[in-house]
């Protein structure tokens, strides 16, 4: 399978070539998600939040609404990037209250 | 008997760091033996259906009347503030480092998703306010106003204390946290507020007014009076 390259600002991936893995330009790959895994949490902490953030945040969105081991959907998704001033740690966001 | 939780799956023991872990029999371990549900960071979940929320919240209502929201709210505020020292456990043995040193967003993402697995719905931060001193949370699915439905009234005190609760002690700063529109108020989600305890009135009364989202980022552009 070709493996698309996603771009900004808004992203449509399919859900099946999401998890079948996607290269991921400049980015994080979502490496080890497979179709059997079904889900989702594969980003490291360290990472920086950016578009896997927002596309985690969207598989598990639409994770939530299909069967758990729900595999092959071809569903598409948005990803959008999140605004690039958004705090990056907890000291950061607290000093918001 | 003292019961011992240890999430055992076969799964957990093949890899135990495989942080895509939310597929059904992965998180959760079902021991139809000893009665118990334990998820994956060695939490014991019970099952309840409908009828035990509409139990509760119809109980509190006919124990303590009126104050059955702040009861709710202040029950919340106790399960977030003691969740935020168990998520800074179990997030430090998942991934190998401390809370306060990972990516704020990643962190949140994290600390929720337990929460989506065991049906207290989806959610969705919005730090578009956070210069006024304020975020918003959206959250879809609320178990407590899915059970009742739309009855008019803001329902979701149990959440709003919760997210209070987590945030206070996630920040060190006393915040408190309103629910501004309910799916029980026919609205298609629910919305909640939080911010600096002293801008925030969480009392039931302040919980229960009708603030309209139009009418509250107008009022966060200026800070909203107590």
């Amino acid at each position: 399978m070709s493996s698309p390259t996603l771009t900004h600002p808004k992203l449509q991936v399919s859900v099946q070539q999401f998890f079948k893995g996607l290269s991921w330009s400049g980015q994080v790959a979502p490496t080890g998600i497979t179709e059997d895994d079904a889900i989702i949490q594969t980003f490291h902490p360290t990472e920086a939040a950016g578009d896997s953030l927002s596309l985690m945040r969207s598989v598990r969105g639409f994770m939530s609404n299909i069967p758990w081991t729900g595999t092959g959907t071809t569903t598409q998704i948005a990803v959008s990037q999140p605004a690039a001033s958004a705090p990056t740690d907890l000291d950061a966001f607290s000093d918001f209250f | 008997m003292p019961l011992t939780l240890t999430h055992d799956t076969a799964s957990k023991r093949a890899n135990p760091q495989k942080h895509n872990h939310y597929g059904l029999r992965d998180f959760f371990q079902f021991d139809a033996s000893r009665g118990s549900i334990v998820d994956w960071n060695d939490s014991q979940n019970i099952l309840v259906t409908e009828d035990f929320i509409i139990g509760l919240i119809q109980g509190l209502q006919e124990e303590v009347g009126d104050a059955s929201g702040a009861t709710m709210y202040t029950i919340g505020c106790e399960w977030g503030q003691r969740d935020a020292f168990f998520f800074e456990k179990w997030f430090e043995k998942e991934f190998g480092r401390p809370a306060r040193q990972s990516n704020l967003l990643f962190l949140l993402e994290t600390w929720w998703w337990p929460f989506t697995a065991q049906g207290w719905g989806r959610w969705e931060v919005d730090m578009g306010d956070r210069k006024q001193g304020f975020m918003f949370i959206n959250l879809f699915d609320s178990a407590v106003a899915r059970t009742l439905g739309d009855i008019g009234n803001p329902l979701c005190h149990l959440y709003a204390g919760l997210f209070a609760g987590f945030f206070t002690e996630m920040v060190k700063k006393q915040l408190s946290c309103i629910e501004i529109q309910c799916y029980s108020m026919g609205e298609t989600y629910c919305k909640f507020l939080i911010g600096g305890q002293e801008r925030i009135d969480a009392s039931p009364s302040g919980s229960t007014r009708a603030l309209q989202p139009a009418t509250l980022k107008n009022g966060c552009a200026r800070g909203i009076p107590k």
